[in-house]
């Protein structure tokens, strides 16, 4: 009841900070993990339970009013299970992706919800009430957070027996197949951002990025040095910085070049 | 300091300030239908307090943001502050247009969502979960901690100095920037590290590798070492490319996910993976 109880009101708070300033990226898996562990006690497991989600979200994020699985409360619930049933990250894979996917269909209708406000909104625009409009914006936002909050925790509450019964009946061949899974899963969190990323004459750069990383082992932050070093050659050598001083002339070039 | 530098007065850097504040909600009332209006005009309350005295001039002024706006929350504040400067005019100059400052803000909204998603949403972001994870796989919490330091000093220094450039260089400078390419450029050139971080994710932070070793003539030889020898990590790059092709085929991510799952399962059992 306690572990449920704190697991709501950790994704309550997180999800709060996450709305209220602006994106600082507490819902991403890789927080909300830690979050889980340190409310719950095992620090360590949340964090890794986070990272290893955290490769699978990586791709997925709201852009553009789009609803992705929601990788919060996924997380908040998976970590929770590997820690209330202590049997570690594969585990916790396998349970935080449904999870994940039943928070997304129930949070759709509840955005959805929102839209009930808009009349009030009207009426008070119309008498000019500034002041209850600003005290509106908290309750409307908050109207999520907390239905979140309460299915990540009924999640936890009903779930646990019930799933330690039936992990407990899963041979080990298939546990550790969970783990080899979880590390290929990475692989559609990336497709999901080259999705957004690729086009024709950039891709050449996931590639470049690739073999830096593949054949020469850069870490990661030299790489994303080098990409920088690059972008910066082409703004001085390339036709960018003469584009912009005569722009009058050469706006239909400039319009081909940036038009991918 | 940054007031200074834009020329804002001690009475206007006081409101900017309270923009930035405000603009940090931005996607906190979200709904489908005006999406992040609710903020927008929340944001925009005292600025249209603090110019119009009447309330019916008050009213037209709540009712012209209470429209659609969408863009990333991020860099929401260059677009709150021109508003604001925007206000300011309509306020000073009887003539003047405020059909305007819609059109404005529709017009930068694409733009800056565009700039914002590329560089904070996917670069960025991308980087600095690349640079913690390492630490957290190990179950380090200075991975997570050092996560969120270096994805949030950036943006918290572009989420409040925001409105002031906005509010600082008014529309004239905004329009222009969007209009001779420069933030095509930004864009561009975010997209550019972006790729090259996420190649180099693909090579170290996907893992797939054959278990699988077949008997020659008595020898033992392993394909993954020879595969290693040849092309190192060849084997996650074609998945993700294969993953990346069948979501441009429309296949939904959740189907991938469950897919890859069982096959990972049913390749392990057999002995493959």
């Amino acid at each position: 009841m306690t572990e449920a109880l704190l697991v709501g009101l950790t994704v309550i708070v997180l999800e709060f900070v996450e709305t209220w300033f602006s994106y600082p990226m507490t819902t991403r898996p890789l927080v909300v993990g830690t979050a889980i562990g340190i409310v719950l006690g095992d620090v360590a497991t949340g964090v890794m339970v986070g990272a290893e989600l955290e490769l699978v979200f990586m791709g997925v994020m709201a852009i553009g009013g789009t609803v992705p699985p929601d990788a919060c409360s996924g997380t908040a619930v998976g970590a929770a299970y590997a820690i209330i049933l202590g049997k570690g990250v594969e585990v916790a894979f396998a349970l935080a992706i449904p999870a994940s996917m039943v928070c997304q269909m129930l949070l759709v209708p509840l955005i959805s919800l929102r839209s009930l406000w808009s009349p009030v909104v009207d009426r008070l625009i119309e008498k000019g009430n500034y002041k209850a409009l600003e005290r509106l914006v908290p309750l409307v936002s908050l109207t999520m957070f907390i239905f979140k909050g309460l299915i990540c925790g009924a999640a936890v509450l009903i779930g646990s027996d019930a799933m330690n019964a039936f992990i407990e009946t899963l041979p080990t061949v298939l546990i550790d197949g969970m783990g080899v899974a979880s590390g290929m899963l990475a692989a559609v969190g990336f497709a999901l951002l080259l999705k957004m990323m690729w086009t024709k004459k950039l891709c050449v750069y996931f590639f470049l990025g690739f073999i830096m990383a593949a054949y020469c082992n850069m870490p990661l932050m030299a790489i994303a040095i080098c990409g920088i070093i690059l972008v910066i050659i082409f703004y001085f050598e390339g036709s960018f910085a003469k584009r912009v001083t005569n722009n009058v002339s050469v706006q239909k070039d400039e319009e081909e070049l940036f038009n991918d | 300091m940054i007031r200074e530098r834009f020329d804002i007065n001690a009475e206007d850097g006081k409101m900017v300030a309270q923009i930035a504040r405000r603009s940090h909600t931005m996607s906190a009332p979200y709904c489908w239908e005006k999406m992040q209006a609710l903020a927008f005009l929340y944001t925009m309350i005292p600025v249209i307090n603090r110019y119009n005295s009447t309330p019916e001039k008050r009213i037209e002024g709540y009712k012209r943001h209470w429209e659609l706006f969408n863009t990333t929350p991020t860099v929401s504040g260059f677009i709150t502050g021109l508003a604001a400067s925007m206000e300011k005019q309509a306020a000073e100059d009887p003539d003047f247009d405020t059909a305007s400052i819609n059109a404005v803000k529709t017009s930068l909204m694409g733009p800056f969502a565009g700039i914002g998603d590329s560089i904070f949403q996917s670069t960025w972001r991308v980087i600095s979960i690349g640079i913690g994870i390492g630490l957290a796989q190990q179950g380090n919490i200075l991975g997570p901690i050092l996560f969120l330091l270096i994805y949030n000093i950036p943006a918290a220094f572009v989420r409040f100095v925001g409105p002031y450039v906005g509010f600082g260089l008014g529309s004239k400078f905004m329009e222009s920037a969007a209009e001779n390419g420069i933030l095509g450029f930004i864009t561009k050139a975010a997209s550019i590290v972006g790729l090259m971080t996420v190649g180099a994710m693909t090579s170290t932070m996907v893992n797939l590798k054959i278990a699988w070793v077949f008997n020659m003539n008595g020898a033992e030889q392993s394909i993954q070492s020879m595969l290693d020898t040849i092309f190192p990590n060849l084997l996650p790059l074609l998945l993700v490319l294969g993953c990346f092709k069948l979501l441009n085929k429309n296949v939904k991510p959740t189907v991938l996910i469950f897919s890859l799952m069982i096959i990972g399962i049913l390749l392990h059992v057999v002995g493959i993976l």
